[in-house]
């Protein structure tokens, strides 16, 4: 859909690298820290992967869907996808409505 | 009914005597398809849907809430309702279809009521993107149930584009000014091969058994149920209606006429 697709493919094969985090165009580590989850600017350890932040997140992760910059992580990529600085991330499930 | 009546009724799937709904291969006996949208507890919506007897309500796709505790999908599910996932709140294709991708991905179903709206005032469908998205999700393999206007030309193209089933408006979302168009309703209940499902529009009970002497196979209900002073007690009526409408389409009404018709004879009339 977008350009994003090709990006979080190859995140999906290189997610167990360790350097991703902090190690790209010469941003703080700080600054390099930040993911929006929900809208909400949260701070995360390097290489938190999606089942990680998922975990933290929901109380229960049943009926729930992440999309990655506007790409859906499947459920049986969340413990092999890893966040990277600047990722937007949005955690959904169900709701009244409709 | 003698068994010969009753063997050629079913001939017909649309008039069988357990006569049920069929949406893409699924049979549901219920006609009334529930909105939860508006219910102000889970025990308003656990009553809701027991009184309704739905055996599919929508969702809405929303951000998780982090203090949330059970919701919307446990009741749905604890009463073995089937999740009809929706996209309200979308104003592009591009957004439609991503969350009818992530719904899948949350709720194992590849249902999706489809709604893509034009603006915050009248939340009228776009035509344009509407059919933008229907045709994006169908050839991705969903069943699409598409939230679309009273217009007969743009059902059919949403049909003919692999939809599962159409949804036209009686009148705005939420209104409650019933069916504004009915001539367009009929003629979309007649000329549409898939399940035409009226949606958005019920005020009442006796809108929802209009629709469904129009024609239409079901009828989807929210706001004038959730809405209601007692949402149960309403729940129960819209069920009713459905059932009566749609038993009185079956059963053929009578002709409109112009003046009136005695229908007891004038013979036999004693000399008073």
């Amino acid at each position: 859909m977008t350009s994003a697709g090709s990006s979080s493919t190859q995140r999906a094969s290189t997610s167990t690298s360790t350097s991703g985090a902090t190690d790209e165009g010469g941003t703080t580590e700080d600054a390099a820290a930040i993911v929006v989850v929900n809208g909400q600017d949260q701070r995360m350890a390097p290489a938190t992967t999606v089942a990680e932040l998922v975990a933290t997140w929901c109380s229960c992760a049943d009926g729930v869907a992440v999309a990655l910059n506007r790409e859906i992580v499947p459920r049986s990529q969340w413990t092999h996808t890893a966040l990277e600085p600047g990722d937007h991330v949005e955690i959904v499930t169900a709701a009244a409505g409709g | 009914m003698t068994a010969e009546q009753v063997a050629k009724l079913e001939d017909d799937p649309k008039k069988s005597t357990d006569d049920p709904l069929v949406i893409a291969g699924r049979s549901l006996s219920s006609r009334l398809i529930l909105g939860t949208g508006g219910a102000q507890s889970l025990e308003v919506l656990e009553s809701i849907l027991e009184c309704s007897g739905a055996q599919v309500a929508t969702v809405a796709v929303r951000r998780v809430d982090p203090a949330a505790r059970g919701g919307v999908l446990d009741v749905l599910r604890a009463k073995g309702v089937e999740v009809l996932p929706n996209t309200a709140g979308c104003f592009t294709a591009a957004e439609a279809v991503l969350t009818a991708k992530l719904a899948r991905e949350a709720f194992g179903t590849d249902w999706v009521k489809l709604e893509v709206i034009g603006d915050e005032e009248t939340l009228l469908p776009d035509a344009v993107e509407l059919l933008e998205a229907a045709e994006q999700l169908c050839d991705d393999g969903f069943q699409v149930l598409p939230y679309t206007t009273d217009d007969p030309v743009l059902a059919r193209r949403l049909e003919n584009a692999g939809c599962a089933a159409v949804m036209p408006l009686g009148s705005p979302i939420g209104s409650g000014l019933g069916i504004r168009n009915p001539q367009n309703i009929a003629v979309i209940a007649r000329t549409c091969r898939v399940p035409v499902i009226l949606d958005a529009g019920v005020g009442t009970a006796s809108d929802a058994a209009e629709a469904m002497e129009l024609g239409c196979d079901g009828v989807m209900v929210a706001t004038a149920i959730t809405g209601a002073k007692e949402p149960a007690r309403m729940a129960n009526a819209v069920r009713l209606a459905v059932e009566a409408g749609r038993n009185a389409l079956l059963a053929g009404r009578i002709p409109r006429r112009e003046g009136a018709k005695a229908s007891s004879p004038m013979e036999g009339r004693a000399e008073l």
